[in-house]
């Protein structure tokens, strides 16, 4: 899986096409095998290890999802 | 700053005039002495002294403020006897009497006319006061006319008077109309509200239309599978009558064994499985999420006395792409044998801990509350450990 091909679901997530719990265990396990010593982005895979669509005690939500995704391909792309 | 006060005396009709008072009337001229040569009869009246009333006289309430009853002519009084010089003096001054005015009407309050109104040099007893409504007794000081008026009921009144008196009544018209027809509004607004929402009532259907069915039956059905858990994501949501219908099918066809038992119809079995769902618990149902984990796991607590959210035990049980399940003693074992805080990271119901345990096969993470770090958030298992 390639860059573009994060972006593709990332895209999806935050367009609001698909934003099943399914889709953010495959953007995290990517971004974890991925980057596993950047420390940006593993915050961001701890924080895609806590989303649930309705939020939750200690969970985020579709929204705070969608601003770390942003920043996170904001971040990988630098 | 001097506090401003307020005596309330411009209202107050006891208090003393704010404005000087008119200048006093001048003082009566020097009467003329009463001339000789006229007959007696032209003489002015002498008044009867007081006190002096006869059988036949009027009581005192009955007279005039002049001493004269009502609606008598003035009374000429002969002249008073002579006096030591032989002369018949008249016990007062001859003047020129006024025309006595007609009676004002008690009601219209228009201003008499300049005749009447016309100030007589000489003041008699019969001077009509510029009141204009009364006679006024001798000796009163003319004022002027009223400050304040009494409205003058048979007043014409002006044009934008009468305009604005008539914008006024409409507008007074039709605020107490909407105020009393609201009622019947606010009802056949819901109404509308309700035919727009659930689609066309009774009321609104005629005769060619299919027959009518209830639209709550379908809303209901989605009520209850919420309630019954496992069947939220079923949109049961019937805008139209059609789709109420098909969404009624729907929902009975998750609710379960009650179409494919009793063979009733769709509507039926989702009203039988709203009836239940709504008596089983109450509307709406709440997550419980320790009823979930414990679901899942069997329990909701690791052998060491931690406790286990629901989100943590999912992706124990239902290991996402890419990892692998976890048991509630792997659990135990990566917080006991931590070997670093990986990440600290905030949330805003409260901040969180990153557990990892190198020495595991994987480096398994686990995610504690860090007030208590009893708390078990989410668990993050790599798929390295298979290997």
């Amino acid at each position: 899986m390639s860059i573009a091909e994060i972006e593709r679901l990332v895209q999806r997530f935050v367009s609001g096409a698909d934003t099943s719990i399914s889709v953010v265990h495959e953007i995290e396990a990517v971004l974890d095998d991925w980057f596993p010593d950047d420390d940006y982005v593993q915050e961001t895979v701890e924080m895609l290890a806590m989303y649930r669509p309705g939020g939750g005690e200690f969970l985020f939500d579709k929204a705070e999802i969608s601003q770390r995704l942003i920043q996170t391909l904001k971040h990988l792309s630098a | 700053m001097a506090e401003a006060t307020w005596d309330g005396a411009w209202y107050n009709p006891y208090a003393p005039p704010i404005f000087a008072s008119p200048a006093p009337p001048p003082a009566p001229l020097p009467l003329p002495a009463f001339p000789q040569d006229r007959p007696w009869w032209m003489a002015p009246p002498v008044l009867p002294a007081a006190g002096a009333t006869g059988q036949n006289q009027p009581s005192a309430s009955h007279l005039l403020p002049s001493g004269h009853p009502w609606g008598s002519a003035p009374l000429i009084f002969p002249p008073a006897p002579a006096d030591a010089a032989g002369q018949g003096a008249p016990a007062q001054p001859f003047f020129p009497t006024p025309k006595p005015p007609p009676l004002a009407d008690s009601v219209n309050t228009l201003p008499a006319t300049p005749e009447h109104r016309a100030p007589d040099p000489v003041r008699s007893d019969y001077q009509f006061n510029k009141l204009g409504d009364a006679y006024a007794p001798a000796g009163m000081t003319d004022i002027g006319p009223p400050l304040i008026g009494d409205g003058g009921q048979l007043f014409p009144g002006t044009a934008w008077g009468r305009k604005a008196a008539d914008i006024g009544s409409q507008l007074a018209y039709r605020y107490i109309h909407g105020l009393l027809t609201l009622p019947q509004r606010a009802i056949e607004a819901a109404q509308q509200s309700a035919e727009h929402d659930f689609g066309p009532g009774p009321a609104a259907i005629s005769d060619s239309d299919p027959p009518w069915q209830d639209p709550l039956i379908p809303v209901a059905v989605e009520i209850a599978l919420a309630t019954m858990g496992g069947a939220g994501a079923v949109p049961a949501r019937a805008n139209t009558r059609r789709a109420g219908l098909t969404g009624a099918r729907q929902g009975a066809a998750e609710a379960g064994t009650a179409t494919k038992a009793t063979g009733t119809t769709a509507v039926d079995a989702a009203a039988s499985a709203a009836g239940r769902g709504a008596a089983s618990s109450g509307l709406p149902a709440p997550f419980d999420g320790e009823l979930a984990a414990r679901q899942l796991l069997g329990t909701t607590r690791t052998p060491a006395g931690r406790s286990i959210m629901f989100h943590a035990a999912d992706r124990m049980v239902n290991a996402p792409k890419g990892r692998i399940p976890m048991s509630a003693e792997d659990v135990d074992q990566v917080l006991d044998g931590a070997t670093r805080i990986a990440k600290r990271s905030y949330h805003p119901q409260g901040n969180t801990l990153m557990i990892e345990n190198s020495n595991m096969p994987g480096r398994p993470r686990v995610v504690v509350d860090e007030a208590t770090g009893q708390r078990v958030i989410t668990v993050i298992n790599p798929r390295q450990q298979a290997k």
